[in-house]
């Protein structure tokens, strides 16, 4: 029981915290960080996804949410290529214009 | 009958299932107020028969691609007596809405927790049996490519419909479906204790093969090169192949069909051997090439290269107003155009979409490839015709990027892509074999009624009015070559391929069919020797320029007529191809007159 309410309190904290940085990301306090600012090998948490609920879906049912790890493990050199990232068990591909809609903690953050 | 339907997002190995489960019997089913295409089967489950349906792959019911809307209408309209919800194990989290989902709208569920072998191997572990009680379903792990808890799982399929004598049919589906937070909070319940994942995915083969096919200078040619390397053993072991086949076919003419049919008419005796005979053995000759292209596409397909060939192409596609999925769908175009154009269905942007089903036409599809085997065979020598195949492969690859800058102003699109990049698997050779044997199955029973059609048509306009010598400028296929001609003419091609060509307009099965039947010649030796005589080098690759470029065949018209629900869009293609084709064929046959050739 009391590992249950040592993991209800991480959560708790966790959320807490994502919700205060997202405040500050959209008051535009923080300097706006983005997934294609990480640099291959490094990694960041996800912050928000800024983009309509239809792709939502589909971000999210990738794995991409809120408070999860994402791996940025190369991006395309040629023409300013795709990212290839990594999220819990799945790895993606996506489009360097459409990696600003995922706004991202401070590199290497981990919750 | 009682009904079950197989459903689960993409790259979960659904079909792979779908195919073990039915025996890879499975035919297209009509289902009203579907537009769609959907897989069935019938298969025996205990001592009664069953229909099984594979919906296609979504990601969550609540989506709004043209796939889940399918999903949606079909569970609101079909009455099931169970539901088979497929997942990959090792992105169970993930993955795990879907079956809540379902759950949540009181279908009768068994859950399929696939590649249970791959995921043990990434470290993720799962209790199927507390899962099932959380859940209130049957849970199983199998492995639908290795079979293993396959068994079982059958058994319990099985048990579970014997109990459920009731088909249910979901009732406002809408307002039943869960939010987000409902459903996380949900999964939290269910996973507590049951699924242990670890913090990411470690897997060493595919990051170490990552690291070579997807590097920044070297993946492209490597990628071209693999390209080049598949069409070359195609081509080095398919023609010997097709060769002997045509051969046998032949012994089986001169030995068995002549003697038998000797008694009948000429006229008759003409149109059954001449005719029907030579113009449907001359295509089925190629139907060893057609199997070895499948089955390599397949290898591409299923040990995860084709969504790296993706990766790679995007950059590219992207500044042509296309992605790396159109890139993927134009080389499934390779094999046969008509699936590829169906699976830009995954596209949710309509400009981006129609973009793509304007190019994939371009694609060399098999068809074509018959014809273009043959022709450079008859008409250069061993060392050039393998040479003359992969330029036209090129010419291919060009008309499409062509069209694509042409047209990218008049099909916008701001789409965002994700993709998912699987890990690296082995493909067994029995899923191989079985893909490559469908796909060739499908091929002929398509192809058929096309080329029995088109040569029994050929055939009498070469005959008909019976008074004149056959193929003469009488009859009424010298009529058609004639009108044509002024049109044709400019590009080297004659009144016999004019034929040919006009009925390869069908499909371009045809178009061999229809040149075997129109040159009368009986072997396919000979048939090559007729054409050499008649045309040279220029005229015949101006032919084949023709062919590559033009109208696939009725059916690619067809489906994209369905597809973008606009005619106007379905006659542009047309028109475009048309004129391209009649371009590009002029180009070159007048510029090599032009320079002596």
């Amino acid at each position: 029981l009391r590992d249950f309410e040592a993991f209800l309190d991480r959560s708790y904290i966790i959320e807490n915290y994502l919700q205060y940085n997202r405040i500050l990301y959209q008051k535009k306090i923080m300097p706006n960080k983005h997934l294609a600012d990480l640099k291959p090998g490094q990694f960041a948490t996800i912050l928000a996804i800024d983009i309509d609920a239809q792709m939502q879906h589909r971000f999210c049912a990738l794995g991409f949410r809120c408070g999860q790890k994402i791996h940025l493990l190369r991006k395309g050199k040629w023409l300013q290529g795709p990212l290839h990232v990594r999220v819990g068990m799945t790895e993606v591909m996506l489009r360097h214009r459409d990696a600003r809609y995922i706004a991202i903690t401070a590199i290497g953050e981990s919750l | 009958m009682k009904q079950i339907a197989v459903l689960g997002m993409p790259n979960t190995g659904k079909s792979t299932f779908f195919n073990r489960f039915t025996g890879s019997h499975a035919h297209i089913g009509n289902w009203p107020g579907i537009t769609v295409d959907l897989m069935m089967a019938e298969v025996k489950l205990g001592d009664e028969l069953v229909e099984v349906i594979d919906l296609p792959g979504i990601y969550d019911l609540r989506g709004f691609s043209e796939d889940e809307a399918v999903v949606r209408c079909f569970l609101e309209k079909t009455p099931l007596n169970l539901i088979l919800v497929i997942l990959n194990t090792a992105q169970i989290d993930r993955q795990m809405i879907l079956p809540l989902q379902i759950k949540q709208l009181g279908l009768p569920t068994v859950l399929l927790l696939n590649m249970a072998d791959e995921a043990s191997r990434f470290g993720v572990k799962i209790k199927p049996d507390l899962l099932a009680e959380r859940l209130g379903m049957p849970v199983l792990p199998i492995s639908a490519k290795y079979g293993m808890g396959y068994e079982t799982a059958i058994v319990t399929i099985t048990r579970s419909l014997q109990q459920q004598s009731v088909a249910v049919q979901v009732e406002g589906m809408e307002a039943r479906l869960l939010n987000d937070q409902q459903l996380m909070n949900d999964q939290e319940a269910v996973f507590d204790g049951t699924v242990q994942m670890p913090s990411q995915l470690v897997d060493r083969l595919t990051n170490g093969l990552d690291q070579i096919l997807l590097h920044p200078l070297l993946g492209l040619p490597i990628f071209f090169g693999a390209m080049y390397l598949i069409f070359q053993a195609i081509y080095a072991i398919g023609t010997p192949l097709q060769k002997l086949f045509g051969n046998g076919l032949d012994w089986l003419k001169t030995i068995a069909l002549e003697p038998l049919l000797a008694p009948l008419p000429t006229f008759i005796k003409g149109f059954l051997i001449d005719g029907l005979y030579v113009g449907i053995g001359t295509v089925a000759a190629f139907l060893p090439i057609i199997f070895l292209f499948f089955f390599c596409m397949a290898i591409v397909e299923d040990s995860g290269y084709l969504s790296r060939a993706a990766f790679l192409m995007d950059a590219l596609m992207e500044r042509l107003g296309l992605d790396g999925r159109s890139f993927v769908m134009s080389l499934m175009g390779f094999g046969c155009n008509v699936p590829a154009i169906l699976g830009t269905r995954v596209m949710r942007s309509q400009g981006l979409r129609m973009l793509s089903m304007l190019i994939i036409p371009f694609s060399l599809c098999s068809a074509r490839l018959n014809v273009f085997l043959f022709m450079s065979t008859a008409l250069f020598t061993p060392e050039h015709s393998p040479k003359v195949i992969f330029s036209l492969y090129l010419f291919s690859f060009i008309a499409a990027l062509v069209t694509a800058a042409i047209f990218k102003g008049k099909f916008p699109s701001q789409e965002p892509l994700v993709l998912e990049l699987p890990p690296y698997r082995f493909p067994t050779i029995k899923q191989i074999l079985v893909r490559a044997w469908c796909e060739v199955k499908h091929f002929w029973i398509w192809s058929r009624k096309f080329i029995i059609f088109g040569v029994v048509a050929i055939w009498l306009l070469n005959n008909l009015p019976t008074n004149v010598p056959t193929a003469s400028p009488q009859t009424l296929s010298g009529m058609i070559g004639q009108t044509l001609q002024p049109l044709l003419a400019p590009l080297g091609i004659n009144p016999q391929l004019t034929v040919a060509l006009f009925f390869g307009f069908i499909a371009k099965e045809i178009v061999l069919g229809g040149l075997a039947v129109i040159y009368g010649q009986a072997d396919s030796g000979n048939l090559a020797g007729a054409i050499a005589q008649q045309i040279d080098w220029v005229q015949g690759y101006s032919f084949m320029l023709f062919t590559l470029l033009y109208v696939p065949c009725l059916s690619t018209i067809a489906v994209i007529k369905n597809e973008s629900k606009s005619i106007k869009f379905a006659l542009l293609s047309v028109f475009w191809s048309l004129s391209l084709a009649w371009l590009t064929s002029f180009i070159f046959y007048q510029g090599a007159r032009f320079l002596g050739y």
